[in-house]
């Protein structure tokens, strides 16, 4: 399997990838490598979760400002509240990240799969990652902000 | 169906790891009911079931039922303690849940469990699967449990 700082740079890959593509917005990365999440505030985190093979999650949190800008250029509308809309965008995303870690991970596609995304959204809020995992956080610019990619493996192999 | 298997693996739980009375209530309609919580645990499901199963928590409930499961005093549990709680009874949960579904023939693969804790957690996903969701009860307080799916 690919080592830590070859997944990451395929994650790198595929977040800009998808930004481009299908958000229609540039971004960059600001920092490959970070250590830990920290305290995330007024923000929404859309994640997906990875079974199978490897067993994980895979996480995208983003300050509201930036998920509002992102959801707009996503559905080609102007979204200005913190509604349904922003959940799905932000929700859809973390798929998207999902399918492209699935493929990250494992050549075949098939021993990897993929849960429903969900959004988790809140004035401030700390997320745990398990024990025995492996986590990956990489910090990206976007024009009206900056923008978390999460993602955790367990190391064991069950 | 689904929701009887829920409850029979929060019962299992709450006996042989928790140590407390629980009682569990009728399904909820998911759109008279909005599930703010300050202390969740989420597991993805995927296979012949893609979903995940959300445990939604009051701050007190978590701190009891975390005091309970680790046999401390009501005041003792770190915030950190309440987290892992959360997440290993979310993941035992969900093993449960597997279990009955394995005993009708269908097989499911769980994730990592999530664990978050806040001020105004709000819970989203995206529109189109199904949800239960499901009231349950302690002496220390009600906590919800949700599930959300689509069948493959």
């Amino acid at each position: 399997m690919s080592t830590i700082s070859e997944i990451s740079a395929k994650l790198v890959d595929s977040t800009v990838e998808i930004f481009t593509g299908m958000v229609m917005m540039d971004i960059s990365v600001k920092n490959e490598k970070l250590s830990q999440l920290g305290k995330l505030r007024k923000s929404i985190t859309g994640m997906v979760g990875l079974a199978g093979l490897y067993k994980g999650v895979v996480a995208i949190h983003v300050p509201e400002k930036l998920a509002l800008a992102i959801t707009s250029s996503f559905l080609g509308m102007d979204v200005d509240e913190m509604n349904e809309d922003v959940q799905d965008a932000i929700g859809e995303i973390a798929n998207m990240l999902g399918g492209n870690v699935k493929a990250i991970l494992s050549d075949s596609g098939k021993d990897i799969q993929l849960s429903l995304p969900s959004t988790i959204s809140g004035d401030e809020y700390e997320m745990s990652s398990g024990h025995d995992v492996e986590r990956i956080i990489i910090e990206f610019d976007a024009p009206e902000g900056t923008f978390l990619v999460d993602l955790e493996m367990e190391t064991s192999t069950t | 169906m689904l929701d009887s298997y829920i409850k029979s693996a929060v019962a299992e739980v709450f006996e042989s790891m928790i140590f407390m009375e629980i009682d569990s209530g009728d399904v909820l309609d998911v759109t008279q009911v909005e599930l703010v919580s300050d202390v969740m645990s989420m597991i993805g499901l995927a296979g012949d079931m893609k979903g995940f199963i959300a445990l939604y928590f009051p701050e007190r409930v978590a701190r009891t039922v975390t005091a309970g499961m680790l046999g401390m005093e009501i005041d003792e549990p770190a915030l950190d303690d309440i987290k892992d709680a959360i997440g290993e009874i979310g993941n035992m949960i969900a093993g449960g849940f597997k279990s009955c579904l394995i005993s009708e023939g269908k097989n499911i693969l769980l994730s990592t469990p999530t664990t978050v804790a806040g001020t105004s957690l709000k819970a989203g996903g995206v529109s189109g699967a199904t949800s239960i969701v499901i009231p349950f009860s302690t002496q220390a307080g009600a906590f919800h449990i949700a599930l959300k799916y689509i069948r493959e």
